[in-house]
């Protein structure tokens, strides 16, 4: 083991943002959003205040770069600012009753261009693989998304949620089954192949 | 015939998940949420290098010392022996002032009503 730490391409990159460099900056913003959306969607449900939301927390953790400690990884202090965010959003904004599932296929399909067979085909399981996670308790599919998309480990979840190892155990055990179930109805022949 | 349920498709479930889980936002929020982080940040300005300030001390204080050594050096012994005894007159005057300021308030306390 070496004396002295060699800074990881994260850690320069992150050097290179804090001292204002427009291509680190843009780089940083490139590489986080789509998950910091994910994250956001998860809480708040539909993409219009999912995509405030990470707007403000992009403006806040960008305000704050320079504080940044590296205690914990940029991506775990990034999400736990958009997980904070989308929370003070839900609780300042009266209750959606649209369909979190709606919202998401009505989203994408703005998105996806008609284009060859296996496209539509990967758009659809993508759909299925959201309305499977869209039926879970909202606190169960984050944490799933958190460790299985985000590869985020149970201690870094604990730090982003604010929650207790043995909460976040639970609830990864009992989405993960609950993912299962809906997967194995929406679908079988992947889950099956895989 | 086996009753044990398979364990669940843990690797399968992040396969799919890595996949098709993640959500993108539009590409027109995306180009604007870039255009603004850059737009909004500022760099944190540049601390004063505080070691200069020690630094410059340090040498004024070199400066002065060497400067008193040099003269000291180079003055007449005579010139010396003036300034010697020009600062232990002074020493002596001084201490003397001193007893004298001490020893008046003593005296002023014998005789209170007097």
């Amino acid at each position: 083991m070496g004396l002295f730490h060699t800074p990881s391409a994260e850690d320069r990159l992150l050097q290179q943002a804090i001292q204002g460099e427009r291509r680190a900056l843009e780089q940083l913003v490139h590489t986080y959003q789509a998950m910091a959306y994910t994250v956001a969607l998860r809480v708040v449900g539909n993409p219009q205040d999912a995509e405030e939301v990470v707007q403000d927390a992009f403006l806040k953790a960008f305000g704050a770069l320079a504080q940044f400690q590296r205690a914990a990884k940029f991506s775990t202090w990034l999400y736990r600012i958009v997980y904070n965010t989308a929370l003070t959003s839900q609780r300042n904004r009266p209750a959606i009753t649209s369909d979190f599932s709606e919202s998401l296929t009505s989203h994408e399909g703005t998105n996806q261009e008609p284009g060859s067979w296996e496209k539509l085909e990967q758009a659809d399981r993508q759909r299925y693989v959201n309305l499977a996670l869209s039926r879970l308790p909202p606190d169960d599919a984050l944490v799933l998304t958190l460790h299985y998309l985000g590869e985020k480990s149970i201690a870094e979840i604990c730090a982003i949620t604010d929650k207790k190892t043995s909460a976040v155990k639970m609830q990864l055990l009992r989405g993960r089954k609950q993912l299962e179930q809906a997967l194995r109805q929406l679908l079988p022949t992947e889950l099956r192949n895989l | 015939m086996s009753n044990k349920r398979p364990t669940p498709p843990e690797e399968a479930i992040k396969v799919l998940l890595q996949e098709h889980g993640l959500q993108h936002p539009s590409a027109q929020f995306s180009d604007a949420l870039t255009r603004l982080v850059v737009a909004h940040y500022s760099p944190p300005p540049v601390e004063a290098y505080s070691a200069g300030a020690w630094l410059g001390k340090v040498i004024l204080c070199g400066l002065g010392g060497s400067l008193l050594l040099l003269l000291i050096l180079f003055t007449s012994p005579t010139l010396l022996l003036s300034v010697a005894g020009i600062s232990v007159s002074a020493l002596g005057v001084g201490f003397g002032g001193l007893l004298w300021l001490l020893k008046q308030p003593v005296a002023t306390r014998q005789q209170p009503f007097a």
